[in-house]
């Protein structure tokens, strides 16, 4: 067995097994991780986008938040079902996805990148804007619907079936990125990242492989953005906001672009370093900035590029 | 209804005036450098609160403390290119992980050094100014002025000196023109000086308009590269793209929300990127 499968075994191992064993230590861990995951699963969707065919979008927030109130919505309009709440945001992501990408994938990488802050832009506006329908800034909370398996039915309000819940779409998610990415649409984007020239000599269609990839990605946001919500109980126009399409770009950079794992051990990274830090350092996203900047310059390949030379050396 | 219309039209030309100093800013950056400049918004922000600060703590007056900010902040930008933009300059995608670090590290410094809070300037120039009947803050036609002359000097130095010459010529063809004997390193720190230059007078400038926060860069930073890219990348349809942009916005706010006027203008201006961009003329006039 190849040294880094049985380093994913090891660490499903700890997230599944080890982890909800100190859910009486602390309260605290279990919840940061249930968040970990979910903001996993957004970084592992961008990694798609970013890692795989490099392209930069700076409006991944758009998506979160279309996702986030998409289930929401939803839940306390139509009081509908957990999977079928979670079908429409899903839905409405795509669509959205779908009418943006057909024109901004297009474009030549700069426009792509300026084009897609404006698309966030307006939406944050939006969203902050049309009160009555979002809660604006304040958001708007749900009482959760249980998720019902025909014979057997969950509560999402235990934090334990909630962090396996979790658990399991970021491994759902984590196995059907793996698949994509070894398939051979997942070889020609790398090929896209390597050199897209040459992938439209060779007769692929350039724009289809991006603008599939942007798809994915997005409709991956967007089911982390109704995870999101799920965890919260809870969604405000906040999503929409910039900060939270630039937090996917540091994750999967500092832990590793082009590598899926990557996102997971830069959202852990992340989000434990703000639960310890912030409480008494308010301004730790310059430490977040300046390790962007060290990572890219010292090693583009993030942590699990460091780790996966020193497995191969040793 | 025709003086209704008159205030918002003569303060988004002015607004124009505002912005395409910082797109010019964004423009020739990515120009030079092929870099998506995302921390030009903080830099915008760092001149203002500069400019702020000295004024306040240290009782210079507008002018020096317009300067002294404007300088600071063209120095820091320079250093930053030689040490951190300049081994990926070029490459879209790295660039702008790196000026989001950067942002994200001006922002907080900001933060630090200003706080959280917003601040209204006092005008440096009080009283009002009649414009065809319409009252009309003085300050606003000074900062119009001042604008303007920081435009004219722009052009000049880029049309009409040698070294303006190189700069150009860097933004058509960086390789040809490293082949030709230009010095293209010293070229991209210049460029990157002027780009913060230009992104720290426009936000000193704006200061005493809008209110001093250290978000405020945030806005213009959008609506600049909204402008850059309608004006596809060229410094002059840049500008003219700004002078379409500020007076549409602030006339529609007279009819609407100013938020969705601004959503509405942003999208017109997203149609017009994407009907260019995407080829939708050619192809029509193709089918023809």
């Amino acid at each position: 067995m190849k040294k880094t499968t049985a380093l994913k075994i090891v660490v499903m191992v700890i997230l599944a097994l080890i982890i909800p064993l100190f859910k009486d230590v602390s309260s605290g861990l279990l919840s940061i991780m249930s968040t970990v995951l979910i903001y996993a699963i957004y970084g592992m969707g961008y990694d798609i986008l970013y890692g795989y065919t490099n392209q930069t979008s700076y409006g991944h927030s758009l998506f979160l938040g279309l996702g986030a109130y998409g289930f929401l919505l939803s839940v306390r309009n139509m009081n509908a079902d957990f999977f079928i709440a979670l079908l429409i945001g899903v839905a409405v992501v795509t669509v959205a996805a779908i009418a943006i990408g057909l024109f901004a994938v297009r474009m030549e990488e700069s426009y792509f990148v300026i084009t897609t802050i404006i698309l966030v832009w307006i939406g944050y506006y939006l969203a902050m804007n049309m009160v009555n329908i979002t809660g604006g800034d304040d958001g708007l909370s749900m009482t959760l619907p249980p998720i019902s398996l025909g014979f057997i039915s969950f509560s999402l309000y235990d934090p334990l079936i909630g962090y396996y819940v979790f658990l399991s779409f970021f491994a759902v998610v984590l196995v059907v990125l793996e698949r994509i990415v070894s398939s051979p649409l997942g070889k020609v984007f790398i090929a896209v990242r390597t050199n897209p020239n040459r992938v439209e000599f060779l007769g692929y269609n350039l724009f289809y492989c991006k603008f599939i990839a942007f798809v994915i990605s997005a409709v991956i946001a967007g089911l982390a953005g109704s995870l999101l919500a799920v965890r919260f109980r809870y969604a405000s126009a906040t999503y929409f906001n910039i900060t939270y399409s630039a937090l996917p770009i540091i994750w999967t950079v500092l832990g590793g672009a082009g590598t899926l794992w990557g996102a997971l051990i830069g959202a852990a990274i992340y989000l434990l370093f703000v639960y310890f830090v912030s409480a008494w350092w308010a301004n730790y996203l310059i430490l977040f900035g300046a390790l962007l900047i060290t990572v890219m310059k010292f090693s583009p390949k993030g942590i699990l590029g460091i780790i996966k030379k020193k497995i191969s050396w040793g | 209804m025709f003086e209704n219309l008159l205030f918002p039209f003569f303060n988004g030309l002015i607004w124009a005036l505002v912005i395409s100093l910082v797109a010019l800013g964004l423009c020739i950056i990515f120009g030079v450098m092929r870099v998506v400049n995302v921390a030009h918004g903080e830099l915008y922000a760092t001149g203002a609160i500069l400019t702020f600060i000295f004024l306040q703590n240290y009782g210079l007056n507008f002018w020096l403390a317009m300067l002294a900010a404007v300088a600071i902040v063209g120095i820091i930008c320079a250093l930053l290119e030689k040490f951190i933009y300049r081994a990926y300059e070029g490459k879209v995608s790295a660039t702008l992980i790196l000026s989001i670090g950067l942002a994200l590290v001006l922002q907080q410094i900001n933060l630090i050094i200003f706080g959280g809070k917003v601040t209204i300037m006092p005008a440096p120039l009080p009283g009002a100014i009649s414009l065809l009947g319409v009252g009309f803050p003085a300050y606003r036609i000074l900062a119009a002025g001042i604008s303007v002359a920081y435009l004219i000097l722009m052009w000049y130095f880029l049309y009409k000196t040698s070294l303006g010459l190189s700069v150009r010529a860097t933004m058509q063809d960086r390789d040809m023109a490293a082949g030709l004997g230009v010095n293209v390193d010293r070229v991209s720190m210049l460029t990157f000086g002027l780009g913060g230059v230009l992104a720290a007078a426009g936000g000193a400038l704006a200061a005493p308009i809008v209110s001093v926060h250290y978000l405020m860069g945030a806005d213009i930073l959008t609506i600049s590269f909204i402008v850059v890219i309608v004006g596809e990348l060229s410094l002059k349809k840049a500008v003219m793209a700004s002078f379409v942009f500020a007076p549409l916005e602030n006339i529609l706010s007279v009819f609407f929300v100013p938020i969705i006027a601004r959503v509405i203008s942003f999208i017109l201006m997203c149609i017009i990127v994407a009907v260019r961009q995407t080829g939708l003329i050619a192809k029509i006039r193709r089918s023809e």
